[in-house]
């Protein structure tokens, strides 16, 4: 029989061995053909153009999903190899040359792989055209995304997924090449030993890691470039939780397993020392557990928090219905007059005033004047009653200026900032003030004319003696009922009025124009989190799987020696429990100081949005964790029965 | 003598119909408080099945086992395993430690099992350890220990609950002599000191020695016992004779 055909009855035989991580690695192979079907889908690349944020982290996301691809494929590849190590001694020990061996082995896995990529293009495909339709539907689109099939993308997943399974392969070939005869009889008497405790690693890590948390919550303060800091604080979230659960938890459970009277308690001794003395081979799974669940995180709770910020930023642009300026009486009168006809009912109407004027203030590079308006306080308490946000009323509070203080209204389409001016000198029309805060609440919104320029906020009295001899500028706002299916309405009174473009603002056109594009990102984000979400639990399934198999006949062990099967389940649920709750712990915290150096940057509070996801990640891992807490105790449960008959 | 261990008519049957394998057959068998017995036997002879079913870790086809005053066959799952948590201690021939743990807390484990305060558990531990002459190993994993201090550590375990009854399987088979006749004194201590019951399978007919009594099984079914006379010399040569006329095993242990 040649070579090929060994391989091939082998990789037959072992199909029932590597079942699940056959479909894992379809499935894998299927999102990540998505996930590139998006980054050259040519309407995709339109979008990323838009918000550099986003593409940021559409392509740190990227990174991260072939790292976590490449890592869980290597990581199964060692556990299989792990578990036919004795079988290489005996076809050794039959007389088979290394050599030969070592390309069955080798020619094993790219049989394997190949089969993903076989089988994983095709689901792949179908998948995309679901996926196409979810994503037109989460945009609100009249039309769907055509079937797009970018040939581009399938040539890249090709090279990068076939390069891998090679590079795989030779790995195996020389793993086998190199293995002694000797060794692997021996392998079976090796004892693993305790993972060394190494202090300054683990404090390194924990610095990595705080650094890294200070960064992200103060980024608009340390004035750092935005995508040199996203890389800086994942260089050092990615190497702090390596270091973490490298070092530092080793020390944490050295530490807990010295204090006898913690320890000698029911099951807590074994659960314990089981989860350190793996830790000297699992902790890089540990670890990528950790960082995969913070990106479930960040992907999960960043696209919840931008559908909140899609749908209270349109308040923002457009605070009501409708709103124009620069209108003689006639018109405003032809305007009412078509509201009435219309199937519309008013429910309130208010005017804003203003004045326009110039600003001096150091913008980072140097002094800068540029043209704002200018409002007094009362002007905007009035506005807010009508328009009513959210804890308007708290925010009336924290906006009301000194005579020597300005608020700043960022203007509405402004939607990433890297610099924060608070507590800097601006110069108004001549007088300096301080700038007491930055906010975005509803006032001007998105007017062409004069919607691009911030609005500062001073007291009444300041406000008066800033607008002599300035004519006074007046925003009408019209709120009616059903303002989302006003277009035809709003297409009726531009006909009206003069210059429509650069002086109509309405929240009809502002919605769909926000859903089209922030739509997008919200299902987009949504489609990581699931693809995060299956890479973590495959992660943990394996670790789970080897820990079960490691484990097995130290459970015999302890049942023989009057263990009952409750105080087992007890202590392999504290274990499992500790895979679980340590990196999804780590993995949360980082992904809610990600949102929080979203926060800063989008100037919103995504808290809604970080408790949703807390919440729902917490009850997946739940879930999950009780069906492999499950699955490992029947394991060794089951298991003790045959192993005790045999 | 009151039997602590108590076996009638035990059979132990294994396969399905058509493809019987017989283990044991019709064994009867009863050992007192504090005895210290041998079963002997070729391989395959049903020596390691008999102390896997008395010791509660498999159960019999046919047949009563009567441990400490209580039948077995009638016992949950859960109270076996708190018989042998309690009553029971084992030795085997792989040492069976834990390699994750301290010797100190391989030998704690039954009693923090059983929450034992802490002060209780360290106080026991270090007797124990001292008695048995591993009590400056504590600290130690057990794979920076030698076969014989493991297998004592293994002893110390399997007593530190006090238990009534001691099994030990092939509990020389991975130890040189010296270490052997330490570990076998040491049963012979225990058994002394704590008037603990000891039941021991083994091939080495010089480990038997050490015993009051020997069973010889041969395809399941007991066909010779043997007591000393306090001569271990004597015992010695009359296992050696036994074993030579039940067949197989003295050759195959040379």
């Amino acid at each position: 029989m040649n070579t090929f055909k060994i391989s091939w009855l082998l990789f037959k035989n072992n199909l029932k061995l590597y079942r699940f991580y056959l479909a894992v690695l379809i499935m894998t192979t299927a999102i990540y053909y998505n996930f590139l079907a998006v980054n050259f889908n040519p309407y995709m690349q339109v979008l990323n153009e838009q918000y550099s944020f986003a593409q940021v982290a559409s392509y740190l996301c990227s990174f991260i999903l072939l790292l976590t691809v490449v890592s869980f494929m290597f990581h199964a590849n060692n556990f299989f190899y792990k578990l036919r190590y004795k079988e290489i001694g005996t076809y050794m020990l039959m007389g088979i040359p290394g050599g030969k061996i070592g390309t069955v082995f080798a020619l094993e896995s790219v049989m394997l792989g190949g089969t993903a990529i076989i089988i994983g293009l095709p689901v792949g495909l179908l998948f995309s055209k679901l996926f196409f339709m979810l994503l037109s539907k989460a945009m609100i689109l009249d039309t769907q995304i055509p079937f797009y099939i970018p040939m581009k993308a399938i040539t890249m997943l090709m090279i990068i997924l076939g390069t891998i399974i090679l590079l795989m392969g030779l790995k195996n070939y020389r793993m086998v090449r190199r293995s002694r005869l000797i060794e692997i009889l021996n392998a079976a008497q090796k004892e693993q030993s305790l993972p060394k405790i190494k202090w300054i690693r683990g404090l390194i890590g924990v610095v990595c890691i705080v650094l890294a948390y200070y960064l992200a919550l103060n980024i608009l303060d340390l004035e750092i470039d935005f995508i040199q800091a996203t890389l800086f604080i994942l260089v050092l979230i990615c190497s702090g939780t390596y270091l973490f659960f490298g070092s530092f938890l080793a020390i944490i459970l050295n530490m807990l397993i010295q204090k006898k009277k913690v320890i000698y308690k029911g099951s807590r001794l074994v659960s314990f020392s089981n989860t350190l003395f793996r830790l000297g081979t699992h902790y890089r799974s540990l670890s990528m557990t950790a960082i995969l669940c913070a990106a479930t995180f960040t992907a999960f709770s960043g696209s919840m928090a931008l559908k909140y910020f899609a749908d209270t930023n349109t308040a923002v642009e457009a605070p009501y219905s409708i709103s124009f300026i620069n209108q003689d009486g006639a018109t405003n009168q032809k305007i009412k007059a078509l509201i009435q006809e219309s199937p519309h009912h008013i429910l309130a109407e208010h005017q804003s005033h203003f004045i326009t004027g110039k600003v001096t203030y150091n913008n980072g590079s140097g002094e800068h004047t540029e043209t704002c308006l200018i409002t007094s306080y009362s002007e905007v308490r009035k506005s807010l009653m009508v328009t009513q946000p959210g804890n308007y009323r708290t925010i009336l509070k924290k906006i009301a200026p000194q005579d020597n203080e300005a608020v700043s209204i960022l203007h509405s389409n402004l939607i990433f900032s890297g610099i924060s001016h608070i507590r800097e000198v601006h110069v108004i029309q001549g007088k300096p003030y301080i700038l007491k805060r930055e906010v975005k609440i509803p006032f001007i919104g998105e007017i062409e004319d004069i919607g691009k320029y911030q609005t500062y906020i001073v007291t009444d009295r300041q406000y008066s003696e800033l607008k002599k001899n300035i004519s006074e500028m007046t925003l009408y706002g019209i709120n009616f009922t059903n303002p989302e299916d006003s277009i035809v309405l709003v297409e009726q009174i531009a006909r009206v009025m003069k210059n429509p473009r650069g002086n109509l603002n309405s929240y009809a056109g502002q919605y769909q124009y926000k859903y089209y594009l922030i739509g997008a990102f919200y299902f987009m984000g949504l489609v990581m989190a699931i693809v995060f979400v299956v890479s973590t639990f495959s992660t943990i399934y394996f670790k789970i799987l080897s820990d079960a198999i490691l484990d097995r006949e130290q459970y015999w062990i302890l049942m023989k020696i009057g263990m009952t099967e409750r105080e087992i389940a007890e202590s392999i649920h504290t274990q499992v429990g500790m895979a679980f709750i340590l990196p999804a712990v780590l993995g949360m915290a980082h992904g809610i100081m990600a949102i929080k150096a979203l926060e800063s940057f989008i100037h919103y509070q995504f808290t809604e949005s970080i408790l949703v996801g807390v919440g729902v990640l917490i009850l997946a891992m739940a879930g999950f964790y009780s069906l492999m807490g499950r699955k490992y105790q029947d394991m060794v449960v089951k298991g003790w029965g045959s192993h005790e008959t045999a | 003598m009151t039997p602590v261990i108590d076996v009638k008519n035990l059979t132990k049957l294994y396969g399905g119909p058509g493809a019987v394998c017989r283990a044991l057959y019709q064994v009867n068998l009863e050992i007192g408080t504090g005895e210290f017995v041998a079963v002997m036997g070729p391989s395959g002879s049903g020596k390691t099945t008999l102390l896997n079913i008395i010791s509660t870790i498999d159960k019999p086809s046919q047949g009563q086992i009567i441990i400490d005053g209580r039948e077995t066959e009638n016992l949950k799952e859960k109270e076996l395993a708190l018989l042998r948590r309690d009553v029971i201690g084992f030795v085997f021939q792989e040492f069976n430690l834990l390699n994750n743990m301290t010797i100190r807390d391989n030998i704690a484990l039954p009693l923090t099992l059983n929450n034992v305060k802490t002060e209780e558990i360290l106080r026991k531990v270090q007797e124990l350890t001292a008695l048995l002459g591993i009590d400056s190993q504590l600290d130690k994993y057990p794979y920076q220990l030698s076969g014989g201090q493991k297998q004592r550590a293994a002893v110390c375990r399997a007593l530190i609950n006090e238990p009534k009854i001691l099994f030990a399987d092939e509990p020389t088979g991975a130890l040189d002599s010296k270490a052997a006749a330490e570990l076998l004194t040491c049963f012979r201590n225990v058994r002394n000191q704590y008037g603990t019951t000891v039941v021991m399978v083994t091939h080495d007919a010089s480990a038997a020695s050490y015993c009051d009594r020997v069973l010889f099984l041969k395809d399941g079914m007991i066909s010779g016992k043997l007591e000393t006379n306090g001569d271990s010399e004597a015992f010695f040569k009359k296992i050696l004779n036994m074993v030579a006329l039940l067949g197989g095993e003295r050759n195959e242990h040379l």
